[in-house]
């Protein structure tokens, strides 16, 4: 046995623990007995091979718990990152939504001033030589349309109701028939004209307008499907931190296993070998006494 | 060196081969890790790519949209040189440089111009989002690696610890049987 002590670097370690003087305390004094000196050298060393195994095994066990609680940590706080990702996201997703349909809208507007602009400009110019005749044009589109929609039926076709488009085709008849009127009434007048000219810049000028406002919201779109592109990055950055957390944390867990396993495989080695040595002895005990 | 019994040998080399078999599954494991992350931060690099073209198309297009209709705007307050009397001869001001056709004209083509630039940040954004998927693809085939790396890190574990138990029935074995004649002995 004290072979065995001085050589193996177990119990070398033991037997030096234990011939260390047990550490000061300050705190009230144990009830328990103080450790003898040396009480770990005379014991047998499957016993202590054992012992140190079982703590081992806590020990890996500590550690495992520990890690797979850090990569726990990490995984939440990456969850964490990946929902403030997707929210980020749908609220790019509406902002790009509301700045797509606001310049929608300004692109309509832009497309009715222009066609407002071009015809006043167009009748204007007609009416140059003639400014009655402007009027007169005016008077005859309208009531070529009305008479067109009556017989066409085009507004029901584009699901106007029948009452609404009764209603409009008798005013461009009325507002036809007006214009003609009026156009006898604006003879060798200039008002016509300059009448027309104003309504041209102003379409124009909405036109401009709604042109620029257009293009702001397509800016403010952009940068608001940037943004969502930019809130995907994040989430799949994220994902990627948990997918990598979870695999290490599997990994953790099977190393843990293992090494109990392992540990605990030893420990019942050594009761095995401790139980066949207990034999061993009881039968050289009935063999010597006969 | 003692000598083992051909069961001992034979589970020497079985452990060995195991050791190996795992060993190399670690290492391939730690690449497909390894690679997988590498991907996976490629993918974000080329979706942030993406997020910049597309904010730089926006920015090109709305820029000129916008420069059309201030020119369009600027365009209204110029009388157009028609807007006279056609039946007339040219008069010298009608000889002037038209204004409102060549702001008109710019208002018309720089929202063309910014659909050009546009989409030519387009491209890159669509080549970003293709990389993006690509290395997205490229990071689930290094997981499914990762997986089938650590199942044959498990298996040769499992293997290794079948060994053990096996030496260990066979090491109680002949301990029962030493035991037993030791004990007829007596």
């Amino acid at each position: 046995m004290s072979t065995i002590a001085a050589t193996t670097p177990i119990t070398a370690a033991i037997a030096l623990h234990g011939n260390a003087p047990p550490p000061a305390s300050r705190e009230a004094p144990s009830l328990l007995a103080d450790p003898i000196p040396g009480a770990l050298g005379g014991t047998d060393p499957l016993s202590i091979l054992y012992l140190f195994e079982s703590r081992d095994q806590q020990i890996g066990v500590d550690e495992g718990t520990k890690k797979i609680e850090a990569l726990q940590t990490q995984r939440h706080k990456a969850l964490q990152q990946e929902q403030q990702a997707i929210q980020q996201a749908v609220e790019a997703s509406k902002d790009h939504s509301f700045w797509d349909t606001l310049g929608g809208i300004c692109g309509e507007i832009a497309k009715v001033a222009a066609v407002v602009a071009s015809v006043a400009a167009a009748v204007a110019t007609l009416g140059a030589a003639t400014p009655v005749a402007a009027v007169a044009v005016a008077g005859a589109v309208l009531s070529t349309a009305s008479f067109a929609d009556s017989e066409l039926h085009v507004l029901r076709a584009l699901g106007v109701d029948e009452s609404t488009a009764g209603w409009v085709d008798m005013g461009m008849s009325l507002g036809g028939a007006a214009a003609s009127f009026g156009a006898g009434m604006f003879a060798r007048a200039e008002v016509a004209r300059s009448t027309l000219s104003i309504i041209g810049r102003a379409g124009a000028v909405t036109s401009g307008a709604a042109q620029i406002g257009k293009g702001a919201c397509a800016f403010g779109a952009g940068d608001a499907k940037a943004r969502s592109d930019e809130a995907e990055a994040d989430q799949v950055a994220a994902q990627a931190q948990s997918d990598q957390a979870a695999r290490r944390m599997r990994l953790a867990i099977a190393d843990a296993q293992s090494s109990a396993q392992q540990s605990e495989q030893i420990m019942e080695a050594i009761v095995s070998t401790k139980a066949i040595q207990n034999e061993t002895t009881l039968n050289a005990a009935i063999a010597v006494r006969g | 060196m003692t000598m083992l019994s051909p069961i001992g040998q034979l589970a020497v080399l079985l452990v060995r081969a195991d050791e190996q078999d795992r060993t190399s599954a670690r290492q391939i494991e730690d690449a497909a890790e390894e690679a997988a992350t590498k991907d996976a931060n490629d993918r974000v690099a080329q979706i942030r790519s993406k997020a910049d073209a597309e904010r730089d198309g926006a920015f090109a297009s709305g820029i000129a949209e916008i420069a059309g209709g201030a020119f369009a705007v600027g365009a209204a307050f110029f009388p157009a040189a028609n807007d006279g009397d056609h039946c007339s001869q040219p008069s010298a001001a009608d000889r002037r440089f038209d204004w409102n056709a060549a702001l008109n004209g710019c208002a018309k083509a720089l929202p063309g111009v910014g659909t050009m630039f546009g989409g030519q940040y387009k491209g890159v954004a669509d080549r970003d989002d293709a990389d993006a998927a690509r290395f997205e693809a490229q990071s689930q085939a290094d997981i499914r690696r990762y997986d089938r790396a650590q199942s044959d890190a498990q298996a040769a574990d499992q293997s290794i610890q079948r060994v053990e138990q096996f030496l260990e029935q066979t090491q109680q074995t002949e301990n029962a049987t030493r035991l037993a004649a030791a004990t007829f002995r007596a």
